[in-house]
């Protein structure tokens, strides 16, 4: 029932509505979804809106919020309706989202009313006499606007944790600048209007040390969820969805991992006991592209990628049926067959007899990942039409396509003739310079740059005389606020209308983390492969020279140990060789390069390469490859190595006088491979693992001490790699046939910087 | 007899190669980085030389480089020892004209021998 009604600054009114309870409780930052039944007729999409709840504390059954005045249908109602009017009220509504809650520095930025979830925080401190630190910069257009000033100024007054920091002016991220002291380690909230707030999040990480993670802004529905409905008030629209999860939320400690994991943006699910779906949240659906409806009452495993060896979700039904919290990387499958990596957390819930009754699942997108693909379409689309000439500089600069944006995508165009350089508020933001500085010249950018680059880039700048010139170059620069980055260019030259003389057009994107990654892993292969080969070397040699007997035969035993001296270094070697190549892989710089092979011929050669081995084993090798193979394109680097690793494998766990058979033969998309030997076989248990780094199984670490437990995996990683399957059938004691399948159609090359060690 | 000039900056590798040498019966000079390979070979004409990457003063590469540009040295084969395999790189040094590429750890000491013989062609 509308009860009170009073002007609070200019343009802005508190309503306060009388609930029909003695009983309302709310936590501060939550909202309270306000229905006018009168207006369903007239104007259906007006008779709802949400309010942050800013009721003072202990002052029970009743609802106060706050709000400008408009020429809305709604507002018109509660400015007009008579007191004691009737509504309905569903409250109170989500949360007021803080991640770690209020332990650690707050930094919060309202325009406007969004200071109301901020008020309703330091209504609740004040009255508890709780103090956190926080930072608060609240922008308006002008004083006699902002409402509440006088008390929430008198809070900050008398707490000295509380900096407030009032500002007259439109919210922009510059003005942000000499009103926040920390940053580090803050939170960061933004409260104002969506579109303010989505510019907001994007600029304020360029400018100040926080990370896009540590931003949050309010969560009305639409925008996030509404989980926290447990206590409904005078309401028609019961949520029915939810049920079950209020009686989940009656736990504190459940209700407080809820709240912690919606306001962080993570996917989470109900399933019962079987995995049978019960609730999903929004991010789950938007990021399963599968519907509300869809996932309810589905078992859990339609998202199953099949990615993972069946051990790993052998292992996470064992620990979550057991009563154990599972914790894992988790590769899931989407609507339309896209993979996502998801921090994963499953959580039983016990009935009171203390059997399972439900899982909880959390999933945290890996992020990082997803961002830099965002990047990469971003730069594609961009390029693209820059090739096929449909945009221009005005409409690019123009363009508010999200995935840009966020991708913070710095736009350009240079005239030479004209010495202009028109860029857009991202490209500022990358070199740290104020919006305002838009005209900027080649000489004035190139000021930027590093000292000992800045020669050469100008130099490739100035080379670009002919249209559809392309150049993609990192640039290292020095930013105004003297930060040094690394700055990744793509340009294209094109021509002018009417003019015999050139543009350039581009973007830039800051890739100072991923340089940062490269570098790492890059100093990591060379640290490992030349500082843990050096020594080995050494071992080796010396050894070696003590075994030809260079220094005096050696006596009975003495050899046997110098033997296994060298075998170990030998093994050892094998080791750093096929780390480094998995690490090569992984860095994902590896370089394919397909050329038309001759399979036979590369089987054969390296078979007759390790003859005396199979000599010596008096194995019998039998070879069935089909006549008409021919050329097939692939990168041999990596063939020779999945041939090399099979057949010594073979060789090595085929006990004397066994036999091995290497077949290829063609069907009419792939070469199929089937490498089969007579040897110890894999046991059952060891199946699943067996492609798994550092595994190597049981049976077979008796008969052949050395093996590094990285062959097989390296091997699954080339096959793939090279566009083909890896499946194998074994049997203890009877042998194994490792089938591996390589495209007809080739390899598809790939460009990268390093190359396979074999 | 085999005239062979080694740079190697790693101690135990610089006195392995002597002894392997030795044994080899080939005649030897193991040096300790670039400048002494430059110095070295004012007396000495080596049948090849062995030539590590990284070290310190001069670097392979620069003694390479020296070699291959110098008329008096350019048609000594030099064989690039080094522990780190980057493709680029090898594709960089013999197109500057080395003559192999050797990854040490992988090499036994004979194949070590049995690569300079190759290179030298049976240098008496």
């Amino acid at each position: 029932m509308l009860d009170q009604r009073k002007e609070v600054a200019e343009g802005t009114t508190e309503v306060t509505f009388k609930l029909q309870t003695d009983y309302f409780t709310f936590t501060p930052g939550q909202y309270a979804r306000i229905r006018i039944p009168s207006l369903d007729n007239i104007s259906p999409d007006e008779s709802t809106r949400d309010f942050t709840i800013i009721t003072p504390p202990n002052t029970p059954s009743v609802i106060v919020i706050a709000f400008r005045n408009s020429e809305s249908q709604f507002k018109k109602f509660l400015l007009e309706a008579p007191i004691g009017s009737a509504v309905d009220i569903l409250a109170p509504l989500g949360v007021f989202v803080l991640k770690k809650g209020f332990s650690t520095p707050l930094v919060y930025i309202a325009n406007g009313m969004g200071i109301t979830p901020l008020l309703s925080y330091l209504r609740w401190m004040e009255y508890n006499k709780i103090v956190y630190q926080i930072q608060i910069v609240w922008v308006n257009s002008k004083i006699e606007r902002a409402a509440y000033f006088s008390e929430i100024q008198q809070i900050a007054k008398i707490n000295p944790t509380i900096k407030l920091s009032s500002v007259i002016g439109k919210l922009n991220p510059t003005m942000l600048k000499g009103h926040i002291t920390f940053s580090n380690n803050a939170q960061w909230y933004l409260c104002g209007s969506p579109s303010l707030v989505q510019m907001m999040i994007e600029k304020i990480p360029l400018i100040f040390d926080v990370m896009r993670e540590n931003i949050f802004t309010e969560e009305f529905p639409g925008y996030g969820q509404t989980l926290m409905d447990y206590h409904v008030y005078q309401s028609k629209h019961e949520p029915t969805e939810v049920r079950d999860m209020k009686e989940l939320l009656k736990d504190p400690r459940m209700a407080e991992a809820m709240y912690d994991a919606t306001s962080a943006g993570v996917l989470m699910a109900l399933t019962d006991k079987e995995g049978t779906i019960e609730y999903v949240n929004d991010t789950f659906v938007q990021v399963s592209k599968y519907s509300k409806e869809e996932l309810i009452g589905q078992n859990h495993r339609i998202l199953k990628s099949g990615e993972h060896p069946p051990s790993v979700y052998k292992d996470l039904w064992d620990t979550i049926s057991s009563g154990k919290v599972w914790k894992g990387q988790i590769k899931n499958r989407a609507k339309d067959g896209s993979f996502y990596w998801v921090n994963t957390t499953i959580v039983p819930i016990f009935d009171p007899e203390g059997q399972i009754e439900k899982y909880i699942s959390m999933r945290l997108l890996i992020t990082g990942q997803k961002e830099a693909e965002e990047m990469k379409k971003a730069l594609l689309n961009l390029l693209d039409d820059l090739e096929n000439e449909k945009t221009n500089f005005e409409e690019l600069s123009k363009r508010s396509d999200l995935a840009i944006s966020s991708a913070n995508i710095g736009f350009f165009e240079w005239q030479p003739e004209k010495n202009s350089l028109q860029v857009n508020d991202e490209f500022l933001m990358i070199l740290n310079l104020d919006l305002e500085n838009k005209n900027l010249t080649m000489e004035t950018f190139s000021e930027y740059f590093h000292p000992d680059i800045k020669e050469e880039v100008l130099h490739n700048l100035h080379e670009m005389k002919e249209a559809g010139k392309k150049l993609e170059m990192k640039i290292r620069v020095i930013t105004a606020t003297k930060e040094e980055k690394i700055v990744k260019l793509v340009a294209k030259a094109q021509s002018i209308k009417n003019s015999p003389s050139i543009k350039l057009m581009g973007v830039i994107s800051d890739v100072t983390e991923q340089a940062k990654i490269d570098e790492i892993k890059t100093d990591f292969i060379s640290l490992a492969s030349h500082q843990l080969r050096t020594p080995l070397t050494a071992i080796k040699w010396y050894s070696d020279m003590l075994l030809k007997g260079d220094f005096g035969e050696l006596q009975g035993e003495q050899k046997e140990i110098v033997s296994g001296l060298l075998d170990s270094t030998n093994r050892m070697t094998n080791l750093v060789n096929a780390l480094l190549n998995i690490s090569r892989i992984e860095s994902g710089r590896l370089e394919i390069n397909p050329v038309p092979t001759d399979l036979k011929k590369l089987v054969i050669d390296f078979v007759n390469s390790i003859k005396p081995n199979i000599e010596t084993k008096k194995l019998n090798l039998k070879f069935e490859i089909a006549e008409d193979l021919g050329y097939i394109s692939i990168d041999p680097k990596l063939i020779i190595e999945v041939y090399q690793n099979l057949i010594n494998n073979a060789v090595q766990y085929t006990p004397n006088e066994g036999t091995i058979t290497i077949q290829v033969t063609h069907n009419d998309a792939y070469v199929v491979t089937k490498i089969s030997d007579t040897g110890y076989g894999i046991p059952i248990d060891a199946q699943k693992k067996i492609f798994e780094r550092f595994f190597r199984a049981d049976n077979v670490k008796i008969y052949v001490t050395e093996g590094t437990g990285l062959g097989l995996h390296l091997t699954k990683l080339l096959v793939e790699m090279s566009g083909g399957q890896i499946s194998f059938e074994s049997q203890e004691n009877k042998g194994t046939t490792f089938t591996f399948t390589l495209p007809k159609l080739g390899t598809s090359p790939k460009p990268g910087s390093i190359t396979l060690n074999n | 007899m085999v005239k062979v000039l080694i740079a190697e900056d790693d101690v135990q590798l610089h006195k392995i190669y002597g002894l392997m040498m030795q044994k080899a019966g080939f005649e030897a000079k193991v040096v300790l980085n670039g400048e002494e390979v430059m110095k070295t070979l004012q007396g000495f004409k080596p049948d090849v030389i062995l030539l590590d990457l990284l070290m310190p003063k001069k670097d392979g590469e620069q003694t390479l480089r020296e070699i291959k540009t110098n008329p008096e040295y350019l048609n000594i084969p030099v064989l690039i020892t080094s522990n780190i395999s980057k493709e680029n790189e090898v594709i960089k040094l013999k197109q500057m004209g080395a003559a192999d590429f050797v990854v040490k750890s992988d090499f036994s000491t004979d194949a070590i021998i049995e690569k300079i013989k190759s290179v030298t062609g049976g240098a008496q």
